[in-house]
């Protein structure tokens, strides 16, 4: 479950937005998904969903695959769309109604507009995370904060945390099937009590040592990055170089001319 | 403002156990009806307690987005939907550490009485505020029940906190306050983007509001009373 949650998400394979720099990449997806979160009206989230739609296609994403994300939401998409419309969201006074009964126009059109909104998010988050690996994003997000470092916020080392977040995520998988298996062996505290408060006390044989685990597992971190001269230096350099292309630039420049006319819209 | 090493790796590691609560489903614990309550936020308000407001805010946000992300890429109810939306996912978690941390050093200053008559009053006044804002009359009668239900749970929780030690009063009261901001700022989120009416909002608050208080409590408790070995009076081994 990890494993598949980690790692296999990045599909294989070479695609033009591959060979694009997970910067640009990153952009990319920061500019569409504001367009999606400010849009107030249908059109600009229409446009942009067909931006996104473009760009899993030019990324080759396979075709089930992207239709699996969308197919597994679909019901959970009605149902909102359903409740929405039953309550009268996004209702003003004076809003025409579509026929002489029934919802009025600003509440269908509310409707919409969720519904596009979160069609719009889910492919590009996954169009984000198919051609991306996340070692790649976490380079790209640090490499982008470099000049707020400048201004004397932590942006490197908040980027740090991400890095061992994700680092420590298998570990810390590894460490709770342990102790499963442990307080299992131990007979446990498993049974007795159906109450909320003995239900809440059951989980803690696993979740307090998973806590202590990881705290202490922290401080042997922290000594050994000290050990290593980390937050010596003014400035960390890695092996690997990002690469910003000619090509990067004229995609981040459509983009960017995207979004600004979308917000304006 | 530079982070000291040590306020990383914990920061980093703790980040890891949110996304494992979350990922896991053991930070979900079932409550009645198939509800489910959510504990995903503890490692903020633990994060927070331990080592100072910046780790927190920064769990919280690793926190947002990882549900964000976990939301698009393996959403699993209705719900999950609606946390796609940074401004739902991310925004309202930058806020639960600092919130925790401050009710925790301000309790440990306060002493006992003053926080119990202080956190007792402020508690009644956000349920009422927020019943009174949204509510229809049915909704309006069958919350305030369930609260004043969830917070009677809860006075006697921190009661026995209390009782057992100082520092027990100071963590349930920084879990408490933790999980408030967690759950009034997502759900005013939801609202204020128009996704969900206000008594809907309204429902899903009083319902799932006290017992994840009550959850977020325990566990913190558990884990920073053993983390710093305090001494708890119901601090024996059950295993």
């Amino acid at each position: 479950m990890l494993d598949y949650l980690i790692t296999a998400q990045t599909l294989p394979g070479s695609s033009p937005i591959r060979r694009l720099d997970p910067r640009t990449r990153l952009l990319g997806f920061a500019g569409l998904l504001v367009v999606f979160v400010a849009a107030r009206r249908p059109l600009p989230a229409v446009l942009a969903l067909t931006v996104t739609i473009a760009l899993v296609a030019l990324a080759r994403v396979p075709l089930r695959f992207a239709l699996g994300s969308v197919r597994s939401v679909a019901p959970w998409l009605a149902l909102i769309a359903a409740v929405q419309v039953g309550f009268g969201v996004g209702d003003r006074p004076g809003c025409p109604p579509l026929w002489s009964w029934g919802p009025s126009l600003c509440v269908l059109e509310f409707a919409l507009l969720t519904l596009l909104r979160f069609l719009g998010i889910l492919l590009l988050m996954g169009l984000l995370v198919w051609t991306t690996p996340i070692p790649d994003l976490v380079r790209a997000i640090e490499a982008l904060a470099m000049p707020l470092d400048r201004l004397g916020l932590p942006a490197h080392q908040v980027a740090m945390v991400g890095v061992i977040g994700v680092r420590f995520l298998p570990t810390m998988a590894l460490e709770l099937e342990r102790l499963r298996k442990a307080q299992a062996a131990r007979g446990g505290d498993i049974g007795g009590g159906t109450g909320f408060l003995s239900r809440v006390r059951r989980t803690l044989p696993l979740v307090v040592p998973l806590f202590i685990l990881s705290l202490r597992r922290a401080e042997r971190l922290a000594e050994a990055m000290e050990a290593r001269a980390y937050g010596v230096g003014e400035r960390r350099s890695h092996p690997l170089g990002l690469h910003f292309r000619p090509l990067d630039a004229v995609v981040l420049a459509g983009l960017a001319a995207f979004v600004v006319g979308m917000l304006i819209l | 403002m530079k982070l000291r090493t040590q306020e990383i790796a914990v920061a980093g590691v703790l980040s890891a156990i949110a996304v494992l609560l979350a990922v896991t489903r053991l930070g979900f614990i079932p409550f009645f009806a198939g509800i489910s309550i959510t504990v995903m936020h503890v490692p903020v308000v633990i994060g927070a307690v331990v080592s100072g407001p910046v780790v927190g805010t920064l769990i919280g946000l690793i926190f947002g987005l990882s549900s964000m992300i976990l939301a698009s890429v393996a959403p699993s109810g209705p719900g999950d939907v609606f946390f796609t939306d940074p401004l739902v996912s991310v925004l309202p978690r930058l806020f639960i550490g600092v919130a925790a941390w401050g009710a925790y050093r301000l309790t440990r200053s306060a002493g006992k009485r003053g926080t119990l008559a202080v956190g007792g009053v402020l508690l009644g006044a956000v349920v009422l505020a927020v019943a009174y804002t949204v509510g229809t009359a049915v909704a309006l009668l069958a919350g305030v029940g369930v609260a004043v239900a969830g917070l009677a749970l809860l006075a006697l929780l921190l009661r026995q906190a209390a009782q057992a030690h100082p520092e027990g009063l100071a963590l349930s009261v920084a879990a408490v306050v933790g999980t408030l901001t967690n759950t009034l700022l997502v759900l005013s989120a939801l609202v204020a983007r128009g996704y969900i009416p206000g008594s809907l909002a309204l429902t899903v608050g009083v319902t799932n509001g006290p017992p994840e208080m009550v959850a977020a409590a325990v566990i913190t408790v558990a884990v920073v009373a053993a983390w710093r070995q305090v001494p708890l009076r119901s601090g024996r081994a059950r295993v």
